[in-house]
């Protein structure tokens, strides 16, 4: 018999598949089992770089599908500023596989979290599971709580309609309520919303098992609401802004990222309606030599994202992977991080608010 | 036998065709028992973001025209604070009163009937910051500051313009709140071309009328409002309901009652101090208009 090896492809060889190649063509992936056209409703949900992912969608003009619409004559920047379009619905950022599953659980009606709401000083009510959901709070705690409830009906309709939900997963470092261990999507008080009391919040960072359970119940929440759903599972390329943990912020990042990436792969060996995309190993492959990341060496290039996109797109709707998209030009790193304004980012208003409070 | 003609209110009431069922209004005010006569007039689609430029400091050309027309306004100037000669004769000839006159705009309505509401339409409604007995509809909401927000992109060059008038002397100027909307749906649709629920529309005219109220009264001047006369359980009560958008003559009398109510007691805050001593000296048989004589002989 001859050795199993030689009848593999030449993707499942480093020489072949990363080494002889290219930046530009190196595509670490193979052909997937799910694809979509414009006339499928794509949502999404996910950490800071899932944003990427909904705006190509719609530059595209794929069917981005959106539940909790802005009202019309509103201005963009005024949809922006409140949330509307970044996901499919105003739930904001979601960086935990916990943080996914109590949305589902809270939309599904298992869970009602017992400190949700903040009143600032000024008697403005903030959302603290979507604290920049309305850029100086709601008026009053009767419109946040019907808000919420409008919010989470569409959340309902949103995995109930949808035929494809992308999930990009971010982070496993999180903060908990004491009282019902609620997770925040940011450290209460800490750049946003909130006040930060030791007494009422706790730093916990999710191990695989927990990951990858509270993926799997979410995942299972979902399809019970909606059969025929399918799911792509993405890892954020995107190192941590910072880490609650007694050790380096790299060491950090790696374990986090390595859970991630764990969590998701479980994720597709168990379910016949889970992919994989694999964003992280797109932007993140020792060909690249950090490329696609900028002088901060945590910010993606917009040239990373287009290689990202440009292969998402040509996995999952045939579009074709040759396009000439400015991934063909990777450049030298740029002399700062380039800022993207349209994205919205809690973490890096964290870490911004962090810098900005620190004593001179 | 010779005619006492009783001296007249004038009330000047300037706007869109809400100031309509105004037109050729006089009645006996019931505090004096002296006539009040309305003069209106209907400037056709004027809004609260048009009726005054703050870039340019310009009013309405309309709005001025009237002024002038009614005499109130000669020369770019209050005529009631002209020290002119010629001004002070004509305002001594028609029995102009010698203090600010009493004016009522009748702005705003359109632009919730048109562009506030179309934020809404029949797919959301919205959480007022105000205490309100109409209902959340099972709907989309609307973020209060965004509706926050459309207002006050209509309502800031409209109070600039009141605030202009108030430092060019008219400080008896009121502004009509917008009158409760119509029950009518199907007369609602015919207008706009799509639905908004009654009570979503209500709310509309009751946010705007929060926050006109607000910059009213902080310029000093007062808003006329009468809604707990106009509508039954936080409705418009349809007796009130003329054409699915104004109200009837009725309506309007309600309203300028409560202005005349106001008027007659805050007179005494409005005293224009250099006319009465104007006609103070002409009633000493003095003329006031000849240059003093020099003492120094």
């Amino acid at each position: 018999m001859s050795c199993p090896y030689h009848t593999l492809p030449a993707s499942s060889f480093w020489r072949q598949a990363v080494a002889d190649r290219t930046t530009s063509d190196l595509d670490p992936h193979l052909p997937s089992g799910l694809q979509f056209g414009p006339e499928q409703r794509i949502a999404s949900a996910g950490s800071c770089f899932a944003q990427h992912i909904s705006r190509a969608l719609k530059e595209r003009g794929f069917n981005y599908y959106v539940t909790e619409t802005a009202p019309s004559y509103v201005t963009p920047e005024q949809e922006e500023r409140f949330g509307y379009g970044v996901f499919s619905a105003r739930y904001g950022n979601i960086y935990t596989t916990l943080q996914l599953l109590q949305l589902m659980q809270r939309a599904f009606g298992g869970f009602q979290p017992a400190d949700q709401f903040w009143t600032d000083g000024d008697g403005r009510v903030f959302d603290l599971l979507r604290p920049r959901i309305t850029p100086k709070g709601f008026a009053s705690s009767f419109e946040a709580e019907a808000d919420l409830k409008q919010h989470l009906k569409a959340v309902r309709q949103l995995i109930e309609t949808t035929d494809v939900f992308i999930f990009t997963l971010g982070l496993t470092e999180c903060w908990v309520s004491k009282l019902d261990g609620t997770v925040y999507p940011t450290c209460p008080g800490c750049g946003s919303a909130g006040e930060f009391d030791e007494t009422k919040y706790a730093f916990h960072n999710l191990s695989v098992t927990e990951t990858t359970g509270y993926l799997a119940e979410a995942i299972n929440l979902m399809t019970a609401a909606n059969p025929r759903l399918q799911i792509i599972l993405t890892v954020s390329p995107v190192p941590l802004a910072a880490t609650m943990e007694p050790r380096h912020v790299l060491q950090a990042t790696t374990y986090s990222k390595s859970v991630l990436r764990v969590a998701a792969e479980e994720m597709v060996r168990r379910y016949a309606n889970v992919h994989y995309f694999a964003s992280y190993e797109v932007i993140t492959n020792p060909k690249n030599a950090g490329a696609f990341f900028a002088e901060d060496a945590r910010s993606v290039t917009p040239e990373g994202v287009a290689r990202a996109m440009q292969l998402f797109f040509a996995h999952f709707t045939g579009a074709s992977a040759d396009a000439a998209v400015p991934s063909a030009r990777v450049p030298k790193r740029p002399a700062a991080p380039v800022e993207d304004p349209k994205i919205v980012c809690d973490e890096d208003e964290f870490y911004r608010a962090l810098a900005a409070s620190r004593p001179k | 036998m010779d005619t006492e003609f009783e001296t007249v209110l004038p009330v000047y009431i300037v706007g869109d065709s809400h100031s309509l069922p105004y037109k050729n209004m006089v009645f006996r005010e019931k505090w004096t028992g002296a006539f009040v006569m309305a003069h209106t007039k209907y400037i056709p689609g004027i809004t609260a973001k048009d009726f005054y430029n703050p870039a340019t400091g310009e009013f309405h050309p309309d709005f001025i025209a009237f002024l002038e027309y009614e005499g109130l306004v000669r020369n770019g100037r209050a005529t009631h604070l002209s020290m002119d000669e010629v001004d002070f004769s004509i305002a001594k000839a028609v029995g102009q009163a010698v203090r600010p006159p009493l004016i009522m705009l009748t702005i705003g309505e359109i632009d919730v009937r048109g562009p506030i509401m179309q934020l809404l339409k029949d797919s959301h409604d919205f959480v007022p910051p105000f205490p309100t007995t109409l209902p959340v509809l099972d709907k989309p909401l609307v973020p209060w500051d965004l509706i926050d927000e459309a207002i006050e992109a209509r309502l800031r060059p409209f109070a600039a313009g009141l605030e202009h008038l108030v430092r060019a002397g008219f400080k008896r100027v009121y502004v009509q709140s917008i009158v409760p909307p119509s029950r009518q749906e199907a007369r609602v649709k015919e207008l706009q071309s799509y639905e908004c629920p009654v009570t979503v529309r209500t709310k509309l005219v009751q946010a705007y009328n929060w926050k006109l109220g607000a910059k009213v009264r902080s310029l000093n001047l007062v808003m006329v409002d009468r809604w707990n006369d106009l509508t039954a359980d936080g409705l418009l009560r349809p007796e009130f309901d003329f054409d699915g958008v104004h109200v009837p003559p009725k309506g309007a009398r309600l309203l300028l009652e409560g202005l005349i109510d106001d008027a007659i007691d805050s007179r005494g805050l409005v005293a224009n101090h250099p006319r009465y001593e104007l006609y103070y000296q002409m009633a000493c048989g003095l003329n006031p208009f000849q240059a003093a004589k020099s003492n120094a002989t």
